[in-house]
């Protein structure tokens, strides 16, 4: 009895915590969306330096006004087919918790579509797909009049422990 | 009964269910719980079982020192309430309980009344371990609670920590005597000292850190300079007020209390008096203004006669009026005089990020700068008077990144010099002989890294003094040199900064770090550990002799803050360690920021830079200078040697454009003897490049030590030869 | 000379005897926990007044005692307030721990009195800080 009362508040806060605004994004064809308190600047494609030894979802380094940070191509990271850059592909630069504080990573999206303001009610929970589709990192999913966009929990897309432990491994 | 039972189990229900939802200061929810227990308490007059009415007690008396916030974690009391609910259904099916409670109990921190030696904590007035005249002799010795005892000792640790920090500040005021945040800590120490030992009635003590306060108060407001006689007062009361230390916890020991007979402090507190008061502290006005040229010896000594006969007017308005002296440089001169320096530096705080962004945004200027030319040439065939003009332009933009990048990097020198004072006065303390020498003083390295640095450092090398180096006895028995040696040096490594101290005392005994370590259950014995990993638990909190202990449990200077201090700033802290030979203690620390020179190479479409000190040559061998050598793979010849190649394409997993060696580039590199030959496409130019760090994402891959931006905006990433090499092999 | 007090305090009775304590010696404003007492204190200093003496108790709710006198410390480094003219800050508690103590004492209280206050050692430490004459 006490368990249920601790998950419910649990839950309870949970919902709380995911209202907000989103910068939604297009990927393959889907809508997704990013808290916007975790979008640092939106900038066009740009030259990328490949980084050696990384997965092909780590694409390189970009220099950004003087800083050096890294990319990741979003769709190569969720397992899609690559495509070709467009006019509108975008580098979408996003704040993630790093082990020693918090860093800078463009993500390669293929377009941008706008900031949306979600409410709680209108998230549902992601439902489980069975053992062998990883969604911790989604954090639910909006319905929308404009269709259903799948809100990312962008810290736990890109992992910085995942992202050395993976560029050791290679 | 039954309906007894029930509700029995009841309230253990609701109790489990408050708890569980139970956070710290929720003080309402406290209450229901404290409610609950009673009630508990008072439907059982005949406990089933020791146990339960144990616990039942832990729990309550924990829940008192968890309302007074005395502890925060509730995780005692769910497993104390778990523990009943299982005691009860076991009792209330019949079953008689044995199971084991004295865990549960010592989370609750609960002692069972027969196991009691002392009383609990009580509130009451303090006692005084310092003798009051009007005290009878009888009462004297007692008075005292525990918690009093208690207080005391943890007084005497915390003061025994500050007094510390005093001394380190006072290291750092020596070469910076207007630091006003170090002035400022040094009076927070004292004070802190003060008011404690009023608490506790030391009023000896008390009395005395109250004028060591109003010496701090009057440098802080600028009445007073420390100067050498300031710092010595200081230096001065620091010892006073350890000896009084040593006395108080002597008197812990015995439960006795003493008056501080022994020691005098009336003539340092009139020493300390004397300074105060008197303004003879300031630099004369007129001495200031001799120094900074405004006014000439003669003109000096005229005015000064002026002064004397018409005392009523001041030396600044004489001057004024007779030597036509600046009014404005006369102000100055009195507010220099007051700061009691030559010249006032104003000094602003800047946020690191802005400083940061400032020298990433003066590299893009300066890339930007030279596009613009290359664009000037294509465009105006070289019209002059646009050059001419350009040519400002790159002249203002160098100046400012070097500024800039002056802002950020600062020769380690200055720190390392500190450190000569430093071991003059540990050898002279300890009675040791002891020499600093230091290379790659030179070397530059971030601002706030070598703030950060500093006390770390000093921890390390008193370290080495204290316990490393043996007296000169001893030294010269074992046939060393009477003077033990302290090394100091900081360089370039890879990607890092490396600084080492390093002693040739007496290393560090593995077998008694072992025991120590196994003596602290940090392992078990017979585990197998390298001497690296051994050596690592010295950096384990509160580990160490005797002495070491009061550093730590102070104000935290001990080799587990240190390291943490090194890993803050990104960096690792390694112990290497010879029996009887010496310790090293290396440092590394990324670089943040540096220059460094490299030549610019292209292999297929990437860009990659060599830095230039690793290159030995670069040419186009001959055909019949390549050779493949079974089991060895590909080798070329350079002069008289065969030297293995590497092919960057395949390390890094880029096209080449030419395959055939003959037909590319081969760049001889070194590091540490070894040479290896490197093939590349094409040899772009040797610059300068201003390293930025890759991050952690990055850290792991070898081979690279950091990234540039080219003169094109684009990436270039910086090859760590001696990662290259490991990655070679591999 | 009337002293400008802030007394500190959550719990009703403490208030009222405090309060009743300091009455003769001068006026005094009230606040119940730490986060009303750091208002108080800044609200005052924007008004061009200081306080003389806080009386402030630790175990308060939404902010305790510690935390507002190391907030209060704050605010007069910002403005430069210093020595003579910083607020003389006692605490008034019940928690006797030296763990209480030390903090309390290195984010720089002047005294530290434990609950049940007896109205000679306040008037004691009143006269030791200066802020009441002797005789």
């Amino acid at each position: 009895m006490a368990d249920e009362t601790k998950v419910m508040s649990q839950t309870v806060k949970a919902i709380a915590d995911r209202e907000g605004k989103y910068l939604t994004f297009t990927l393959g064809g889907e809508e997704y969306g990013i808290g916007i308190l975790k979008i640092k600047e939106i900038i066009g494609m740009m030259h990328v330096t490949t980084m050696p030894q990384t997965p092909d979802f780590v694409k390189g380094v970009i220099n950004l006004r003087g800083k050096v940070i890294p990319v990741m191509d979003l769709r190569l990271r969720f397992g899609m087919a690559a495509m070709a850059y467009t006019e509108r592909t975008c580098i979408i630069v996003v704040e993630i918790e790093g082990s020693s504080g918090t860093i800078q990573i463009g993500i390669v999206v293929d377009s941008v579509s706008e900031v949306l303001n979600i409410k709680g009610d209108d998230i549902e929970d992601t439902p489980a797909f069975g053992a062998r589709l990883n969604t911790d990192y989604i954090l639910g999913m909006a319905k929308m009049e404009g269709g259903v966009k799948i809100l990312l929990d962008i810290d736990k897309v890109l992992t910085s422990e995942e992202l050395v432990s993976i560029s050791q491994a290679a | 009964m039954a309906e007894k039972d029930n509700s029995i189990g009841r309230m253990i229900e609701s109790l489990s269910l408050q708890i569980c939802i139970l956070e710290a200061e929720d003080i309402p929810g406290m209450g229901k719980v404290y409610e609950t227990i009673s009630e508990l308490e008072k439907s059982m007059p005949n406990s089933p079982c020791i146990a339960f009415s144990d616990i039942v007690q832990g729990v309550k008396q924990y829940l008192d020192r968890f309302v007074l916030n005395d502890v925060t974690d509730s995780k005692p009391l769910g497993d104390g309430v778990a523990m009943l609910q299982a005691i009860w259904r076991d009792i209330s099916s019949g079953r008689e309980f044995t199971f084991d409670v004295t865990d549960i109990l010592e989370g609750l921190g609960y002692i069972p009344e027969d196991q009691k030696k002392t009383s609990g904590k009580e509130i009451n007035a303090t006692g005084s371990m310092e003798a009051h005249e009007d005290k009878p002799e009888a009462a004297r010795s007692t008075g005292l609670t525990d918690e009093d005892l208690d207080i005391t000792r943890d007084f005497v640790v915390e003061s025994r920590g500050n007094l510390e920090v005093v001394e380190l500040n006072l290291i750092k005021l020596e070469q910076n005597p207007d630091d006003m945040e170090t002035i400022n800590a040094i009076f927070r120490s004292f004070h802190t000292i003060k008011g404690v030992s009023g608490f506790l009635k030391l009023d000896k003590m008390n009395r005395f850190c109250h004028h060591t306060e109003s010496l701090m108060d009057g440098a802080r407001s600028g009445k007073l300079t420390i100067n050498d006689e300031v710092a010595d007062l200081i230096l001065e009361s620091i010892d006073t007020l350890k000896l009084m230390l040593e006395e108080v916890e002597k008197c812990l020991e015995t439960r006795h209390t003493t008056s501080f007979d022994l020691i005098d402090v009336e003539k340092l507190i009139e020493k300390i008096q004397a300074v105060h008061t008197s303004d003879g502290n300031k630099i004369p006005l007129g001495k200031i203004l001799l120094d900074s040229d405004v006014i000439t010896e003669k003109g000096l000594r005229e005015s000064l006669k002026i002064q004397k006969k018409h005392s009523e007017k001041k030396l600044g308005e004489i001057l004024v009026r007779e030597q036509n002296v600046d009014p404005e440089a006369i102000k100055s001169a009195l507010k220099a005089q007051t700061l009691g320096k030559r010249a006032t530096s104003l000094q602003v705080k800047v946020d690191t990020e802005k400083l940061d962004n400032l020298v990433d945004l003066t590299g893009e200027l300066v890339i930007a700068q030279s596009m613009f030319r290359q664009l000037g040439q294509t465009l105006t065939a070289d019209n002059p008077i646009f050059f001419h003009q350009l040519n400002q332009v790159t002249q203002a933009v160098s100046a400012i990144q070097k500024i800039a990048m002056s802002m950020r990097m600062v020769p380690i020198k200055n720190t390392f010099q500190k450190m000569f004072r430093l071991v003059r006065d540990l050898a002279k303390n300890s009675e040791k002989e002891a020499d600093l020498s230091m290379s790659g003083e030179d070397t530059e390295i971030d601002r706030n890294v070598v703030d950060e640095l500093y006390e770390p450092m000093v921890h390390m090398i008193r370290n080495s003094v204290d316990h490393g180096l043996e007296s000169p006895v001893e030294r010269e028995s074992s046939g060393k040199n009477r003077k033990g040696s302290i090394y100091l040096r900081a360089f370039q490594r890879g990607g890092n900064i490396v600084i080492e101290i390093e002693d040739d005392g007496k290393g560090l005994d593995k077998n008694r770090i072992l025991e120590k370590a196994i003596e602290r259950n940090l392992i078990t014995r017979g585990e197998n550990l390298s001497e690296k990993e051994i050596y690592e638990f010295i950096m384990h909190p509160g580990f160490s002799t005797a002495k070491e202990i009061t550093d730590i449990s102070g104000r935290g200077v001990g080799m587990d803050v240190v390291k943490k201090s090194i890993e803050k700033l990104r960096g690792r802290l390694e112990i290497h360690s010879r029996e009887g030979k010496g310790t090293v203690f290396t440092i590394s620390l990324p670089l943040t920021m540096a220059i460094v020179e490299g030549m610019l190479v292209r292999v297929g479409k990437e860009r990659y830079i060599i830095p230039t000190h690793s290159i030995i040559q670069s040419y186009r061998p001959d055909r019949k200078h390549c050779y493949t050598v079974e089991n060895k793979g590909e080798m070329v010849r350079h002069r008289e040697n065969l030297l293995p190649l590497v092919r960057i394409s395949r390390l890094f997993n880029v096209k080449e454009d030419v395959t055939d060696p003959w037909n590319a580039i081969v760049v001889v590199t070194e590091n540490h003897g070894v040479q290896k030959a490197l093939l590349l496409d094409e040899l772009l130019g040797k610059e300068e490049f201003v390293i930025k760090n890759l991050g952690e994402t990055f850290r792991e891959i070898k081979g690279l030590a950091g990234s540039a931006i080219l003169a094109d905006g684009k990436v270039g990433l910086i090859l760590d030869i001696a990662g290259l090499f490991q990655a070679a092999v591999a | 000379m009337r002293l400008k007090i802030l007394v500190v305090e959550d719990d009703f009775t403490s208030r009222k005897v405090l309060c009743g304590m300091l009455s003769p010696y001068g006026d005094f404003d009230v606040a119940v926990n730490g986060k009303e007492a750091v208002r108080a204190f800044s609200d005052a200093l924007d008004n061009g007044e200081r306080y003389d003496l806080i009386c402030l108790d630790i175990m308060m709710p939404e902010m305790d005692g510690q935390d507002a006198l190391k907030a209060i410390r704050e605010i007069e480094l910002q403005k430069n307030i210093s020595g003579s003219e910083s607020a003389k800050i006692i605490m008034t508690t019940a928690l006797s721990d030296s763990k209480n103590l030390m903090q309390a004492f290195q984010e720089q209280c002047e005294a530290y009195i434990i609950k049940p206050i007896r109205k000679e050692k306040l008037l004691e430490q009143l006269h030791l800080l200066g802020l009441v004459p002797r005789g």
